[in-house]
């Protein structure tokens, strides 16, 4: 959350050891690596174009998508958590894993990509049955998901800091909010 | 996990036993890993999963070195991870003392302590530049999750080395935590001190890379010396190992080092001549292994400057 980052701003005029992206190097840098690395979490190339042609994916996708930006809401996930999730979402459908799939298996698969993401991202993940509560359709044993967890960590390569929209969104944003601080929030304003 | 042939036990890290195995299919050589992975109601713990993941992410360096897979099987009911690891013959500190003792000590050959250091600061770099990237994953995770000091443990047992090519990787980054049985480290493990920077020592809760740097400095003189730069046996005992070479430092040299939680009144030692401490060691050297023990951390170099540094001119970089 926003507030969380402000603790931890760069303050050099106090003396402060710096979190984040404190010079405009580093900033470069870390701008570098989201470049370098942005292919290789990627969905494979006609990813788009055989979703559209299977109507039933491209609305389990839809709806677990709809259903990710529920969950921020209620929970309050950082939207790296959420961009996360639809990137491992994206990658295992990718890896045509799920033909003759049924819903409830898709249903699993969203709790399994929250789930991992929310770990990921967040200092206080939800637990896992109270993850299930903003309205999926059925209730999943924690075994179950459990193994969801696995076999999605395992066709991901376990490789989950993906870069998605969001890291260069956040990465400007810090980048403003260490040059000074009205002007974030005049920015921010606006977003 | 029968695609690997178990031949032999090679250690036992903090985080269970390590094997060298060989890949059936392919000949090739790994470290098998085993970790219990401690599952419980809520799946996979979120240290695990991070530490799993930047570690895959770090290990795309030549330097570090790599997590092949991570292979997952259930034993009675129980997951159990295996961390799949390219295999390297031997460690640093086995390596270092070889030299020093055994049938034939002898120094380590200057230009192979250059490549040794160089492949170091190549490693400890790209581990930094990712870290900036993710500092907001490492700073906001439980507990503070993976402190600098941490996710880097620099020390040479962690530097693994192929003898004959000559190269060095930087091995057990982070996987400290995640998979430790507490029990165990606190009975079996014993926490090294000796490359531990002075800022950690006295208490600063706000440490960056340079703790790495000091590290690295502490292992390129030990190259040298074939033995501990600062060996200490307590935190207290470390300190004065490190103010009797370096002398103690002022206010002036390290502004705010009074005020650090465990500062206190110490003898006032004047700096020795480093250089004695490294004899063997030219003037490039001596000035490089300077710039990396300075006192205020926003004085010591860089990785990525360490790169630059005229100690490496000599050097063939066009192999790295």
């Amino acid at each position: 959350s926003p507030e969380d980052h402000d603790v931890h701003v760069n303050n050099e005029e106090e003396g402060d050891t710096c979190f984040f992206y404190s010079t405009k190097e580093e900033c470069e840098q870390a701008f570098g690596i989201l470049l370098e690395n942005e292919m290789s979490y990627m969905p494979k190339p006609d990813y788009v174009k055989r979703i559209k042609e299977n109507c039933f994916i491209e609305n389990a996708r839809f709806k677990a998508i709809y259903w990710f930006i529920k969950c921020q809401r209620r929970w309050n996930f950082s939207f790296g958590t959420i961009f996360g999730a639809a990137s491992y979402l994206d990658r295992f459908i990718s890896l045509n894993k799920c033909q003759g799939w049924r819903y409830w298996m898709f249903e699993l698969l969203s709790i399994a990509c929250l789930s991992v993401a929310s770990k990921f991202h967040e200092t206080n993940p939800p637990q896992l049955l109270e993850l299930q509560m903003e309205g999926v359709g059925h209730l999943y044993d924690p075994k179950m998901i459990k193994r969801m967890e696995l076999t999605l960590l395992e066709s991901l390569g376990w490789r989950l800091s993906s870069t998605t929209p969001y890291s260069y969104f956040e990465l400007l944003q810090w980048n403003i909010k260490s040059l000074k601080l009205p002007l974030f929030h005049d920015f921010t304003s606006h977003v | 996990m029968e695609k690997y042939e178990k031949l032999e036990k090679v250690g036992e890290g903090t985080y269970g036993k390590v094997y060298k195995a060989k890949d059936k299919a392919t000949g090739q050589l790994v470290a098998l890993k085993k970790t219990r992975l401690e599952m419980d109601e809520e799946g996979i713990p979120p240290t695990a999963l991070r530490e799993i993941s930047l570690l895959q992410m770090l290990s795309n360096s030549l330097y570090i070195v790599r997590l092949l897979c991570v292979e997952q099987i259930d034993k009675n009911g129980k997951p159990l991870l295996y961390l799949v690891f390219e295999y390297l013959d031997t460690d640093l500190k086995k390596f270092v003392d070889s030299h020093r003792k055994g049938p034939n000590p002898r120094p380590l050959p200057p230009s192979l302590i250059q490549s040794f250091l160089y492949q170091l600061c190549k490693g400890v770099a790209h581990c930094h530049s990712h870290g900036v990237l993710h500092r907001s994953i490492l700073v906001t995770g439980p507990l503070c999750f993976l402190q600098w000091d941490r996710l880097v443990d620099l020390k040479p047992q962690n530097l693994l080395v192929d003898k004959e090519k000559g190269i060095l990787k930087i091995a057990d980054l982070g996987l400290g935590r995640a998979f430790t049985v507490p029990i165990k480290s606190y009975t079996h493990e014993i926490v090294t001190l000796w490359y531990r920077a002075p800022e950690v020592l006295l208490g600063s809760t706000h440490y960056s890379t340079a703790v790495d740097m000091w590290s690295v400095g502490c292992i390129f003189a030990e190259m040298v010396r074939r033995q501990a730069l600062f060996p200490g046996d307590s935190e207290f005992q470390q300190l004065l190992h490190i103010f009797r070479l370096l002398g103690t430092p002022t206010e002036k040299q390290w502004p705010g080092v009074s005020s650090l939680r465990d500062w206190h009144v110490y003898p006032k030692w004047e700096p020795q001549n480093l250089a004695s401490a490294v004899p063997a060691l030219g003037p490039d050297g001596v000035d490089l292994l300077t710039k990396m023990l300075q006192y205020d951390p926003a004085d010591r170099i860089s990785a990525k400057a360490a790169l630059d540094h005229p100690y490496f001119d000599s050097l063939d970089k066009s192999q790295f």
